[in-house]
């Protein structure tokens, strides 16, 4: 059974769907039985849909002409 | 035979705002976000017969603005994190978070705007494998197109750039709504 670490390592395929059935199911089970880890799921799928609503352009005022200046 | 790509005014004016938005979280710089959405237009016009329609004219030129963004970073940076081989992830280094508490701030506002802010803490190519996945919708295979990545770096960066955003929004004490 995968560990909390490797569950871990795996999450983000896991929300693109780019891991195989196997692992999957794996993942699915281990986060049956881990309240953190589905915590940890929990978060990062929310951050990921925060992320998808971010609008086209970010507030006025953003940057700067100065900003982050090449090295 | 390929879809005819019109570069009208409306064209223009509708991706703009999209353009512009992607290059100024990417650059952080106004001025260097219109020089790099004007190569874009060039490029776009330049390269009109090549859009065979299978992405929306969205993507396509996100895609495109990408591959400028790319260049600006490899004349401008001595090292670009493409060009180092991505680190073996170690095994505490994204440890679960721990439980919600529950007096955790549900501030979805808030949430965006440290979001936001945060995508500056990202290295350069992890904050644009965040942006063309996760705000742009970019299949991952388009994405390593645009960036010129293999899946597996691709792969680093998005979990690495998501896991940061992630971390950030538990420092700030913000989390997902209840039974999300």
């Amino acid at each position: 059974m995968m560990d909390c670490d490797e569950v871990a390592r795996n999450l983000s395929d896991a929300l693109d769907g780019e891991v195989s059935t196997w692992r999957r199911l794996q993942i699915r089970l281990h986060l049956l039985l881990c309240p953190p880890c589905r915590t940890a799921r929990s978060a990062l799928a929310w951050t990921v849909e925060l992320l998808g609503g971010l609008p086209d352009e970010p507030e006025a005022g953003f940057g700067s002409e100065e900003g982050a200046a090449d090295p | 035979m390929a879809p005819a790509v019109e570069l009208t005014e409306e064209t223009i004016r509708s991706v703009e705002p999209v353009l512009m938005g992607f290059a100024l979280r990417q650059v952080r710089r106004p001025d260097l976000a219109r020089d790099l959405v004007q190569e874009t237009y060039v490029a776009v016009l330049e390269a009109k017969s090549r859009f065979e329609g299978r992405s929306s004219l969205r993507t396509w030129m996100v895609g495109i603005l990408s591959r400028k963004i790319v260049d600006h970073y490899r004349r401008t940076k001595r090292e670009l994190l493409m060009d180092v081989p991505p680190e073996p992830d170690s095994p505490t280094k994204f440890a679960p978070a721990p439980p919600a508490a529950p007096d955790r701030r549900l501030d979805e506002r808030q949430a965006m705007a440290v979001i936001e802010r945060s995508l500056e803490s990202l290295s350069e190519l992890e904050r644009m494998a965040v942006l063309l996945v996760d705000v742009e919708h970019m299949e991952r295979a388009e994405a390593c197109n645009a960036m010129g990545v293999k899946p597996t770096h691709l792969r680093v960066l998005l979990h690495r750039g998501r896991h940061k955003l992630r971390k950030a929004l538990q420092d700030a004490e913000i989390g997902p709504p209840e039974g999300a």
